[in-house]
């Protein structure tokens, strides 16, 4: 990295420490010598290169940046920021990386704003080699599958069921009461509370075809469905084993129920 | 076709932000739209706790308690959710309510810088927060602290009015700083008094207005004994203690880095989170919808309602309390004794000299509200109040030192440690409402139906409603004669009393 790249970094660095609370000299230091030092050897324009590392300061400010090989939770900035934008945006026209920065840095932002199980499901689906050339096709198509209403509505006939181990990712998790936060996304309240009468922890996971599951989550939120619905008694009469359940949900499209004594989910997702 | 109308806004929701990219290619970031102010304050309190006022002391603590203790009987608590420190919070709290503290403890325990971090972060210049700070001494006179006429005016002017008076800048910051007030003399501290409590000073018929601010007071004791005792109602008008702690050697290395780097915290604040005044009454307004649950209140009031009782202060109903006794120059220690029969272990009403007043209340209430926000909840909780009170009430409840529950080995500590004392009695409060409580239940459901208004109540529904009032009396003077039972008492005689004047008046009316 020349003198003058070093300089930028330099003056980027203090500005930071000076207006941002969250300042990480480290993270900085690991976006300077890793991916940006790496994006200033490829010859990208200079406009794009001062953009990259400006915007760059801004999220490590905003702790929007994750250590790669921390234990830090995955996100779509740390992504794109690390791995995505430095190795694809010398391989595209110059007018496309100015274009491609900043939705990166919007689809970023609004992703760190909304819940969390939304990032999870993007980050799942956008896999592990996104082109970032096609990120508004695969946006696109990422949104319609979470916000809108799935073609085929459930009914006890269609529904199959796929079976969730909610262990999975926290051994002592006992799954409790479900709400839906989307048309196709629940969350799954721990049985267990703490001191003040909440749930330990809540989990969210997918309805799709599999289920993913998509970790903790910090709140509920959405509404709670009635239980004791009858539609549950007709599925349980195709599946022996949905007896004894703790609690259900049902939308139109989707519905779930948690057991008395299981760790498993049960989904109930049209075929 | 109006799904896929939602969910394409959505995918443009997605993509549109603050970044756009010019001709030129660099990309340029807008500012950010609908600033959190709740998580602006979380940055404020946590850069404060790292970077700028080296405090390990994380008194105010949520979650499960688990104890570790060693044959000595001494013990460490250790709580499984997040912690605060109440020399940084409490300050922090007081800026976004507009309320004052007073920040006690020995010198050089960060009680002046605190104060100064606050005013900084309320947008105030380092130079501009010194020039204003306004420092207690012995020879302090009115004048040092609010200002003088001009003294041109003074020579030329034929009628007061004519006299312009140079108010002192501090009066009219958003943040005022008052340090070593206990070196203040007695009289400045009456002109103190006024600006405290009614918001304005005048001189010469001229007049400033405080506006909406927060007060930083500093003492270097506890006891109040600087060069001049604290008049009462000065100390009254302080809604909350911050107690300074000691530095803990343990972070020795953390000044060696502050020496080298030859700097101050002040002159590192992030900007990011200095408040504009408008961010500031915003947050204010926020704090204010933070909601109050009844149960919390019921449970307030239940514990300060009881301090101010006395069985022994008279003999008339009415005046069962211990400003009846402060009235007659006598002290709850002469008349707290064996005549008593309230059992001195589980009452109280004998470990206070006084009650509290009902800007007590007020604080608590505002402090619960600030919390409940700070923590990212849109109501107060029960351990909100318990944490917050033995700062509030600090400087407010003075201790029986002569009551017999000061007498066993375990308590007497309590006399030395007024955070401990009013915590313990807060728990012991707690546990006393489960029992009492389902006779408080019965009274505020009288309290409820009286509160709906009386109009288009008819005399045998007043009757029937007055019977119920004298029965409830009757079971509660069955029970013994507390301080809970007493507030009970009082209430459900005001309820009987205007119940009693509606029938009159109904009766007179024909």
């Amino acid at each position: 990295m020349n003198e003058e790249w070093v300089a930028l970094g330099r003056r980027l660095s203090a500005e930071g420490s000076s207006r941002f609370p969250r300042w990480d000299e480290q993270m900085w230091q690991l976006v300077i010598e890793g991916p940006a030092s790496s994006l200033i050897a490829s010859n990208a324009p200079r406009a794009v290169l001062e953009s990259y590392l400006t915007l760059a300061a801004e999220a490590v400010g905003r702790g929007y940046l994750y250590p790669a090989a921390s234990m830090g939770r995955e996100s779509f900035f740390t992504r794109s920021w690390l791995e995505w934008l430095p190795a694809q945006l010398p391989s595209l026209a110059a007018p496309r990386q100015g274009e491609l920065l900043a939705l990166c840095w919007n689809l970023g932002e609004n992703l760190e704003r909304g819940p969390r199980w939304l990032e999870r499901i993007f980050l799942r689906l956008f896999g592990q080699d996104l082109s970032l050339d096609d990120l508004e096709p695969t946006t696109e198509r990422v949104s319609r599958l979470i916000f809108e209403p799935p073609v085929t509505r459930l009914t006890p006939e269609n529904g199959r069921v796929h079976w969730v181990h909610m262990g999975g990712e926290d051994a002592l998790f006992l799954p409790g009461r479900i709400i839906f936060l989307a048309p196709t996304v629940v969350s799954v309240a721990d049985r267990q509370t703490g001191l003040d009468g909440n749930p330990r922890t809540r989990h969210s996971v997918w309805l799709c075809d599999p289920p993913l599951l998509l970790g903790p989550i910090p709140d509920g939120g959405g509404d709670e469905s009635d239980s004791d619905d009858p539609f549950w008694d007709q599925v349980q009469k195709k599946d022996r084993k949905l007896t004894t359940r703790y609690h259900e949900a049902r939308n139109d499209f989707r519905a779930a129920c948690t057991f008395s004594t299981s760790q498993f989910l049960a989904a109930l997702i049209p075929e | 076709m109006a799904s896929d109308t939602k969910a394409a806004s959505r995918l443009l929701d997605l993509l549109r932000g603050r970044a756009t990219v010019k001709k030129d290619l660099t990309v340029h970031l807008s500012d950010r739209d609908g600033t959190n102010l709740h998580d602006k304050m979380r940055q404020a309190y946590w850069w404060i706790t790292n970077n700028a006022i080296i405090t390990p002391y994380y008194d105010i603590e949520y979650g499960v308690r688990s104890q570790h203790r060693n044959v000595a009987g001494d013990e460490i608590l250790l709580h499984d959710s997040m912690s605060y420190s109440s020399f940084i919070l409490i300050p922090m709290l007081t800026l976004f309510t507009c309320r004052r503290a007073l920040l006690i403890g020995g010198p050089g325990r960060g009680k002046t810088t605190s104060a100064i971090l606050m005013a900084m972060i309320a947008g105030m210049s380092k130079d501009g927060v010194r020039r204003s700070i306004l420092r207690g001494h012995p020879q302090l006179t009115v004048s040092d602290m609010l200002g003088a006429p001009l003294p041109s005016d003074m020579l030329k002017a034929e009628e007061a009015s004519q006299i312009k008076v140079s108010w002192r800048q501090w009066i009219t910051e958003r943040v005022k700083i008052i340090d070593e007030y206990n070196r203040i003399p007695t009289k400045t501290q009456s002109a103190l008094l006024s600006l405290m409590a009614e918001g304005f000073a005048e001189m010469l018929d001229q007049y400033v207005q405080t506006g909406r601010s927060s007060w930083f007071l500093t003492a270097n004791e506890d006891s109040g004994g600087g060069t001049f005792a604290v008049i009462e109602a000065l100390k009254d008008r302080i809604d909350v203690v911050v107690r300074a702690v000691p530095f803990n050697s343990n972070f020795a290395d953390a000044l060696v880095k502050r020496i080298e780097a030859d700097t101050s915290p002040e002159d590192l604040i992030p900007t990011e989170i200095i408040f504009t005044a408008e961010e500031l009454d915003a947050i204010y307004d926020e704090i204010l919808d933070v909601t109050m649950p009844r149960e919390c209140l019921d449970r307030l009031g239940y514990f300060l309602g009881q301090l101010d009782f006395c069985r022994q202060a008279s003999r008339r109903f009415e005046f069962m309390n211990k400003d009846t006794l402060r009235l007659a120059g006598h002290s709850v220690a002469s008349v707290c004794n064996e005549q008593c029969p309230l059992d001195k272990r589980v009452h109280l009403c004998t470990q206070t000299e006084n009650g509290v007043s009902a800007r007590s209340y007020l604080t608590a209430i505002h402090f619960a509200k600030a919390l409940a926000y700070f923590r990212g909840n849109r109501a107060v909780e029960l351990e909100d109040l318990r944490q917050l009170l033995p700062w509030i009430l600090h400087e407010k409840l003075l201790p029986n030192g002569r009551s017999a529950y000061f007498e066993k080995p375990e308590n007497a500590s309590l006399l030395h440690d007024r955070v401990a004392w009013i915590s313990t009695m807060w728990d012991t409060a707690m546990k006393q409402f489960e029992k009492h409580e389902p006779l408080r239940k019965k009274v505020v459901t009288l309290r409820d139906e009286i509160d709906k208004g009386l109009t288009g109540v008819d005399f045998k529904t007043g009757q029937k409603r007055i019977n119920k009032v004298s029965a409830l009396i009757g079971t509660l003077m069955k029970q013994e004669f507390s301080g809970p039972v007493y507030e009970d008492l009082v209430q459900l005689k005001a309820i009987h009393s205007r119940y009693q004047n509606y029938l009159q008046w109904l009766s007179q009316e024909g």
